[in-house]
């Protein structure tokens, strides 16, 4: 008898991702266990640094972004942990890996669903820092710096989540990891959004803008790539 | 269906800094060969599956299935999809009904009448009932059941199952040992479990594995049960 042709109608990298992406989607808003986290903790930030801080100044702006990405930082370092905790803990990874799935369709599915959280967290995070403490972050560049910033801290963070994911210590060892490699992401967000909220011109804050670019694209990058090496050790 | 070869040749794998789990380890398993794996907790046995399927990439050595390797890109792809993995982890999204589950797999293999092909899957295993519920909702042996539909949703050719019977009760154990019987024949099957039993009744190739190495491989035409089992005790006793 003949064998079959297998592999013959096997989705692309494009469906594969979105076919991923969907069930990362759906997962999450049954077992809500993300997103949910992510804005509880960025709230009682929030809370915190109101009332730690004199924030009632003619200064805020000073503090402002600061604030902004550091609650947005740890906050979606929660997400981001979960997203690969929830898939070790029944080792539904690896059911995926079973199946002929590209690497780089699951390191882009992570990295999209990663973005679109914290997408969400920042947009509430806007809304709070103008609630609690009376800033206008609606200005055109902190439009560009806040996904510019959300985008470089999805691509990066996706793999070092993996890289930690099967370690015992995974909760602490992800954020001692990471944070040293997001150091110049944070320090180019913050200083671009102190900017936006100055509104100076293009010239003043175009260095920063392109530093993001440039960070967001040799780590889409370098990840896509050597996503497969992660996974599979 | 006609099943299919693997070969593996002086294949070893270690965990970064540890010692080797395998280690110089050649097999050879002909289409439609039923192969069983024993040996003690710790001998490799599941380590060498991860590697026949490419969740693990093998430290030394090659393995190849059909003569091409699970991991040489598009081909690996296409010869990965000709396999179906069963182990004692069932792989399933608990928040997701039996359906979606079974449907996201049949998506990522490219199956196109995957209606069809998921209610034939689930009526092998006797779960056409349970198919809008969620995995989570599930018991146990219910779980291992729709994994099993899972992994057969494809057709694989090469089948592997690690330890399928663990936390099944007596009846379920029978209806599993009856699906691996009559239910996928014409493939190349591979089994590791500790239920000598079980392994000896489905499979006609015995080998027991011990610390990563293959101390003995038979024929079940070249042996009798009584003989295979006091052979395996044998080598079990002598290890500390």
């Amino acid at each position: 008898m003949k064998k079959r042709a297998f592999g013959k109608d096997l989705p692309g990298l494009i469906q594969q991702t979105w076919l991923l992406l969907k069930k990362d989607a759906l997962v999450e808003l049954r077992s809500k266990e993300s997103i949910p986290l992510m804005i509880v903790f960025c709230i009682v930030s929030l809370v915190i640094f109101n009332f730690t801080f004199d924030l009632r100044t003619s200064n805020v702006t000073l503090l402002a972004p600061g604030i902004l990405w550091v609650s947005f930082i740890f906050s979606g370092l929660l997400g981001l942990g979960r997203s690969f905790t929830r898939e070790t803990e029944r080792e539904t990874l690896a059911g995926i890996r079973l199946a002929p799935v590209d690497p780089a369709a699951i390191y882009l599915s992570k990295m999209l669903a990663c973005f679109f959280s914290v997408t969400i967290l920042q947009l509430l995070l806007t809304f709070l820092m103008v609630v609690f403490f009376d800033v206008n972050l609606a200005k055109p560049f902190v439009a560009v710096a806040l996904p510019l910033g959300s985008l470089g801290f999805a691509a990066i963070g996706t793999p070092f989540a993996a890289m930690t994911m099967n370690t015992r210590a995974r909760e602490a060892l992800l954020p001692v990891l990471l944070l040293p490699v997001l150091l110049p992401l944070v320090l180019a967000v913050v200083s671009s959004t102190a900017l936006a909220m100055d509104n100076v011109e293009w010239n003043e804050i175009s260095l920063w803008i392109h530093f993001l670019i440039g960070y967001d694209v040799l780590f889409l990058t370098i990840s896509f790539l050597g996503f497969q090496i992660i996974v599979e050790e | 269906m006609d099943g299919t070869n693997l070969t593996a040749i002086n294949l070893g794998k270690k965990f970064h800094q540890h010692q080797f789990v395998l280690r110089h380890l050649d097999l050879h398993v002909k289409p439609n060969q039923r192969v069983g794996i024993f040996g003690p907790n710790g001998a490799g046995k599941t380590t060498l599956l991860k590697l026949m399927t490419g969740l693990f990439r093998p430290t030394e050595g090659t393995i190849e299935i059909d003569g091409i390797s699970p991991f040489s890109g598009a081909e690996g792809a296409r010869i990965r999809s000709s396999l179906g993995f069963v182990s004692h982890q069932t792989y399933l999204y608990n928040e997701m009904t039996v359906l979606e589950n079974l449907d996201l797999h049949g998506k990522l293999h490219g199956i196109k009448e995957r209606r069809t092909r998921i209610i034939t899957s689930l009526e092998n295993v006797g779960m056409t009932d349970h198919m809008n519920r969620p995995v989570g909702q599930l018991s146990r042996g219910m779980q291992q059941r729709i994994a099993l539909a899972r992994s057969t949703l494809h057709e694989p050719e090469l089948i592997v199952f690690d330890e399928p019977d663990t936390g099944l009760d007596d009846f379920a154990r029978e209806k599993l040992q009856g699906f691996m019987q009559t239910g996928l024949s014409e493939r190349t099957m591979i089994i590791t479990t500790h239920n000598l039993e079980l392994g000896m009744a489905v499979t006609d190739r015995w080998i027991i594995l011990l610390n990563g190495v293959i101390a003995y491989d038979i024929d079940s035409v070249a042996t009798t049960n009584e003989d295979f089992s006091y052979t395996y005790k044998q080598i079990m006793s002598s290890t500390p």
